[in-house]
């Protein structure tokens, strides 16, 4: 186990590396093709040389080698890392730092994620299990169905079809209804509301559960089909093992390890939707202000919020890699 | 926890209804035994009138080529069929008079591994790759005798010792994959006779070994049987396996048992042309130099069976007759049967 | 050993005088497969469906004059937003165009944008794919790296921001970026059935021959990798729609004046309060419906070409 897990630090860190370096050096190209972003702030006001000096000197954007397209900016890289290191991912144009405004939004997104990823595994494993028992039965067909028709729709569609057909009408409803409780009206609001932090991002938290939902219901479901046909699970009937016991120990025990590592990779996905999802429902967590820093162009700090996403994301799958041992002892022992 | 009830009520065997057993009845009795594969290119009669007896302290070889039905058979008897492809559409399987497939699906379960036990082939891939050997033993007194994890430790390092795994209190907690072949289907034969089974069947326990492993195995068996007097039902493709341990023998092609007799009298004077050949194809130490006969063609495909007799087309002394009409089982001897028409052509005595 | 068929060995067939048989094996096996899989495809009610929903959309993109006879760009602000009407089936959007027309010749922009970034996709993770398998070592440990790192981004992040960055709004930029970011699944999956195809026996066999690696490769490792292959790619065509919409939606994708599904979905959601939803749901719907098309034909072809699985 234990070199399991230094082998994993070990092989962390150049991907670390690799993707900070992609990111980075895709942005330089995109401002080396694409002429200087600092223009961008001031938007349809033509600042003087020195304002526009002043403000590619604050963030960097005067290194001549952003002149030079294909030119990896290697100094502007280590400067860039050395600062994130020191926890210092730049400020915004008016001057913020961009951790703060981090430190600010991330609770609302963490809750959105935790909602997401119960509706995810509840829901996705469960239904995933009963399909996968009755191969080609009614359920089975269902949730084959309903999960492609999931997985066609765009979280930004989903969002919004649900925001346009359930929200809306079920709170003008509300509004005549003097029975319903606060709280109802508050679940079905349009947007977040910042009085109740957990009622409010339900439905956007189911919207962006049901985007990876679908595929973990799959995956649970031919992983589970395929391991009730494995060996040792005829072993375990032989040994005269309940049925019950024979799926839920020791089918659905071996099946769940894909399910888990693809859980760890859905965390991308996750990150990206919740991007969407908090446009959609005037959520102000981390995605929210990236959508912000989109519309009025400030570049640095979408690089430097992208990052960040990219960050928890390569965590939280060398997280699962780990828990992926403690599952597999194949792989513990290796 | 909520596991520890549940397996605690399932401790307490459903024995409303069961058929009383007879202890005068044969440990283990199989009548014309049917078992089909419904597939997707048509119905395969898997298994087709297999008839046998197993007594205590003895054992029945089953051999015969794969897909000759000997393995559908073990599972028949067992109850571990796949359904669907495969379904049980008649016949008998009598543990001491009673009749296993009228059992209801708890009674069932009940009797595997506390009755009837089985070892399979690749005990890699038998043994569940995510628990430890311990947990795996441990299982079988849990679920069956609903002893606490910690007795069920305890009786499981009792049992690695007793199949000769050195060190068992040490190797209780690895995983299957640790050990080496031998040892894993040592493990594997420790899990069957965790509960002093009657009847053992052993599904080609020694195939997937290297060869001077599968002579330990085969011995360590063969005691354990004795020691025990179990019944043991041995399923094999090897001929050589059986000469040593079998007391008698059925050989199965094509989901019928062609020829059925005691183990001396099948090797000096088969009574049916695929025996002889098999027999024939075992090289042998005094026929060096010579051509090693083979078997000509392959077996035929259960879902388009030639009418007649299922061996006649490779067959080295086929008929007419023999593509026409199926042979019933004759009596050879007392104890003996075959289907051939020619049987006494074959039989030289 | 039940597979086993007489001189299936690969033994019996090195050493059997007449193999120059051998190097058709490959073929005919894919062959059969492809024809197995079709006779399959054929009764498939599911790819049947999503067959007339992709050959629908296609012929809007080809011939979007054979749906619609308005024209998506003849707006009159006085129409605006009128109710759905018998020569107006959706409407009129908030300046005045034909509702039906703007989504029949909306299918143009994001079904190029999927088309081009596919064959993208297609072509650099086939090359990859064939490199890094076919040839190991180093080749190999470099593209694998780079995998990984691309596959480091999240997919949509790592778009948005070279999106954002690139500043330009065409339907190339955005091609480009999600080639950039999307070659990586197939490169991993051709890379894979390279890997085990190159270690068959039969390929074994056309080596001791002579054949070049060219002729290997060509002859007898892509067409084993083509079946997963077009699985992968013809799931890629839905998501790239999907995508290219998201992307509009967050704002580094398609603008007006081009009308996309996308943008007609940004300019209808402006107006779903004040009681014209249908403005949003119709773009939505073709959409979904063209997603959904692709996604459940890559799920047919995946079903009737995976051997496994008969």
């Amino acid at each position: 186990m234990g070199r399991y897990i230094i082998r994993r630090l070990l092989q962390f860190i150049p991907t670390l590396a690799g993707a900070l370096f992609l990111l980075h050096y895709l942005s330089s190209l995109a401002v080396q093709l694409n002429g200087n972003p600092a223009r961008a702030m001031f938007g349809d006001r033509r600042p003087s040389e020195a304002m526009l000096a002043a403000v590619q000197k604050l963030y960097n954007l005067d290194d001549p080698c952003l002149e030079q397209v294909g030119n990896p900016c290697f100094g502007q890289f280590v400067n860039r890392v050395t600062s994130l290191a020191q926890g210092d991912l730049g400020t915004n144009f008016r001057g913020r730092p961009v951790t703060e405004i981090i430190a600010d939004s991330l609770p609302l997104s963490a809750r959105l994620a935790v909602i997401a990823l119960v509706v995810q595994i509840l829901i996705g494993i469960t239904a995933g299990v009963f399909a996968g028992l009755r191969n080609k039965g009614v359920i089975d067909y269902a949730v084959k169905i309903s999960t492609v028709v999931i997985i066609a729709f765009p979280v930004f569609v989903l969002g919004k079809v649900i925001q346009t057909t359930v929200n809306v009408p079920v709170t003008n409803a509300l509004r005549e209804a003097s029975w319903a409780p606060d709280w109802l009206g508050t679940v079905f609001s349009i947007s977040y509301q910042a009085n109740s932090p957990w009622l409010s991002l339900l439905v956007p938290g189911v919207v962006l559960g049901a985007l990876g939902l679908a595929t973990t219901a799959r995956l649970t479901r031919t992983s589970l089909i395929e391991n009730l046909h494995a060996d040792y699970v005829r072993t375990a009937t032989a040994k005269g093992m309940p049925r019950r016991r024979v799926i839920g120990v020791h089918a659905l025990r071996n099946s769940l390890i894909p399910v888990v590592t693809d859980l760890g990779l859905s965390v991308g996905v996750l990150l990206s939707g919740a991007v969407v999802t908090e446009a959609i429902f005037n959520i102000p967590g981390v995605g929210f202000q990236l959508i912000n820093a989109i519309r009025v162009g400030e570049s640095p700090v979408i690089v430097s919020l992208v990052t960040f996403f990219v960050l928890i994301y390569l965590v939280v799958n060398l997280l699962v890699d780990l828990l992926y041992a403690v599952l597999d002892p194949r792989i513990r022992y290796e | 926890m909520s596991i520890v009830s549940r397996m605690k009520k399932q401790t307490a065997p459903s024995t409303s209804g069961r058929p009383e057993a007879d202890s005068s009845a044969p440990l283990l009795e199989v009548e014309n035994l049917q078992v089909e594969f419904r597939t997707r290119d048509g119905v395969a009669k898997a298994v087709n009138g297999v008839t046998f007896t197993l007594e205590a302290g003895r054992t029945r070889a089953i051999l015969g080529e794969s897909g000759s039905g000997k393995s559908v058979t073990a599972q028949a008897i067992m109850g571990i069929l796949d359904s669907p492809p495969g379904y049980v559409t008649g016949g008998a399987v009598r543990h001491r008079g009673v009749d296993m497939l009228k059992l209801n699906r708890e009674q069932r379960r009940l009797m595997r591994g506390s009755t009837v036990a089985m070892i399979f082939q690749d005990a890699l891939s038998a043994l569940n790759p995510v628990f430890t050997v311990g947990f795996q033993l441990g299982e079988m007194f849990r679920v069956h005798r609903g002893m606490s994890r910690k007795d069920a430790r305890t009786k499981a390092i009792e049992l690695l010792d007793l199949v000769r795994i050195p060190g068992a209190a040490q190797r209780v907690d690895d995983y299957p994959h640790q050990f080496s072949g031998g040892m894993r289907q040592r493990v594997m034969i420790a899990m069957a006779l965790a509960l002093d089974p009657e009847i053992l069947i052993a599904d080609e326990p020694t195939t997937a070994l290297d060869v001077t492993v599968q002579a330990q195995i085969m011995k360590l068996l063969a005691e354990l049987q004795q020691e025990r007097s179990m019944g043991l039902l041995l399923i094999t493709h090897d001929m050589g396996v059986v000469a040593d341990v079998a007391d008698d023998i059925s050989v199965m092609y094509a989901g019928r048992v062609v020829e059925q007799a005691p183990v001396s009298e099948i090797y000096d004077a088969p009574a049916h042309p695929y025996t002889k050949s098999l027999l024939e194809s075992i090289p042998r130490v005094d026929l060096r130099g010579q051509e090693l006969s083979v078997i000509k063609g392959l077996p035929p495909t259960l879902t388009a069976m030639p009418p007649g007799c299922s061996f006649a087309p490779r067959c080295y002394m086929a008929r007419e007759k023999c593509g026409q009409e199926a042979p019933p089982a004759f009596d050879v001897a007392a104890d003996r049967i075959s289907r051939c028409h020619y049987w006494d052509e074959v039989h030289p005595a | 050993m039940s597979e086993s068929s007489p001189g299936g060995g690969a033994a019996t067939k090195t050493s059997d005088p007449a193999f120059g048989e051998v190097p058709k094996a490959p073929t005919e096996r894919a062959r059969s497969l492809w024809s197995d899989a079709w006779r399959d495809l054929r009764r498939d009610p599911v790819f049947i469906i999503a067959s007339l929903i992709v050959l629908a959309v296609i012929s809007m993109v080809l011939f979007p004059s054979l749906w619609t006879s308005g024209d998506p760009r003849d707006c009159d602000l006085a129409r605006a937003r009128q109710k759905p009407s018998w020569d107006a089936p959706f409407g009129f959007s908030n300046l005045g165009c034909d509702y039906y027309a703007q989504a029949i010749y909306g299918a143009g922009p994001s079904i190029q944008v999927a088309v081009f970034a596919t064959i993208g996709i297609a072509i650099v993770g086939t090359l990859f794919g064939v490199l890094s398998g076919f040839y190991g070592g180093l080749i190999d440990t470099v593209i694998s790296r780079l995998v990984d790192v691309v596959a480091g981004l999240p997919f949509l992040l790592g778009a948005v921001v070279l999106l954002a960055l690139m500043q330009s709004r065409s339907v190339w930029a955005i091609v480009f970026v999600l080639i950039a970011l999307a070659w990586i699944t197939l490169t991993r999956v051709i890379r894979g059935t390279v890997m085990t195809t190159k270690n068959m026996d039969y390929v074994a066999a056309a080596r001791s021959l002579g054949a070049s690696d060219r002729r290997i490769i060509f002859r007898h490792i892509l067409p084993n990798a083509m079946a997963p292959g077009i699985v992968v790619l013809t799931i890629a065509l839905g998501l790239f729609v999907s995508l290219e919409a998201t992307l509009t939606f967050l704002g580094v994708g398609l603008r007006a004046p081009t009308v996309s599904w996308g943008v007609m979905i940004v300019q209808g959601q402006s107006h779903v309060l004040s009681g014209y939803p249908h403005l949003l749901l119709v773009p939505c719907m073709f959409l979904v419906t063209t997603v959904l098309g692709f996604i459940l034909m890559g799920d047919a072809l995946r079903d009737a070409l995976d051997p496994k699985l008969r």
